[in-house]
């Protein structure tokens, strides 16, 4: 009983936010942030969009917005030094436990980087060119 | 203890509606590496027998409640009118607009595994439409 309420207690505290890319033949990103909300408002744990992919978890506060989604697109185009960008595409799943007493919501925002080379193949109409830093 | 009870049975009352009537959101954000704006607009509600309307957030331009009851929000019409209001507001051009539409037709109580084999009595619907304004 108290190891069942220990992976409950853990569960609750796991929010995650991850940032996938993968490179098989085009460049897609797919970012998921996920969280748990008590009686549908009150967040309880969420994934900590500042440090994807790692263990850490926001206590009590509301990452899961596309705002942050978003945050995270940005950081990867840099990161990937992608030119431009196309296909964003976002959608938010929530599950219930135990009709409102508990809420998963999650984010998922997806999109496909464009590197210098995959222009020269690309008609430019439909994506997103990437700005100077300094904007 | 009738006090109680009538408290505990509003109570229940109240957050089985909350949690059952669907919601309307439009979330928007910048994307500052294209200087563009991402924006997902999405609506859910449940129906009786798969047509008739029982309740679903409110799409309407000004709500007086952030739901209505026996009214149709949740379609592509509305939820694309939102959408493309918002960008014309701002003057701003449209692209990658993709939809996202989830139904569940089995009656199930939500948060428990418990569903009657009986399809399209009590379904629930969601229509998402994200795009990216330029």
């Amino acid at each position: 009983m108290k190891l069942a309420a220990a992976i409950l207690a853990c569960a609750l505290v796991s929010g995650c936010a991850t940032v996938t890319v993968s490179r098989e033949g085009a460049t897609m990103v797919n970012i998921e942030n996920s969280g748990w909300y008590l009686l549908n408002f009150i967040p309880i744990a969420s994934g900590n969009p500042a440090r994807p992919n790692s263990c850490t978890t926001r206590l009590f506060s509301k990452t899961v917005t596309l705002e942050n989604n978003v945050k995270m697109l940005d950081k990867v185009i840099h990161d990937e030094g992608a030119v431009a960008v196309r296909d964003i595409n976002s959608f938010t799943i929530d599950e219930h436990v135990m009709l409102i007493l508990l809420k998963r919501h999650s984010y998922h925002t997806s999109a496909q980087l464009l590197m210098k080379d995959d222009l020269e193949d690309t008609k430019l109409e439909g994506i997103s060119t990437i700005l100077p830093k300094e904007f | 203890m009738n006090y109680r009870n009538t408290i505990l049975a509003i109570a229940i009352a109240l957050s089985a509606t909350i949690c059952l009537t669907g919601c309307f959101t439009l979330d928007t954000a910048d994307i500052h590496a294209t200087g563009e704006e991402h924006i997902c607009v999405g609506n859910s509600g449940w129906y009786l027998f798969h047509f008739i309307p029982l309740a679903c957030g409110n799409a309407s331009e000004d709500p007086l409640m952030p739901w209505i009851f026996f009214r149709n929000d949740v379609t592509m019409d509305k939820i694309q009118h939102r959408f493309m209001n918002y960008a014309n507001f701002y003057s701003k051009k449209t692209r990658d607009m993709n939809y996202y539409t989830r139904e569940s037709v089995l009656l199930e109580i939500p948060g428990t595994d418990f569903m009657i084999p009986i399809p399209y009595i009590l379904t629930y619907k969601e229509v998402q439409l994200s795009g990216v304004l330029k």
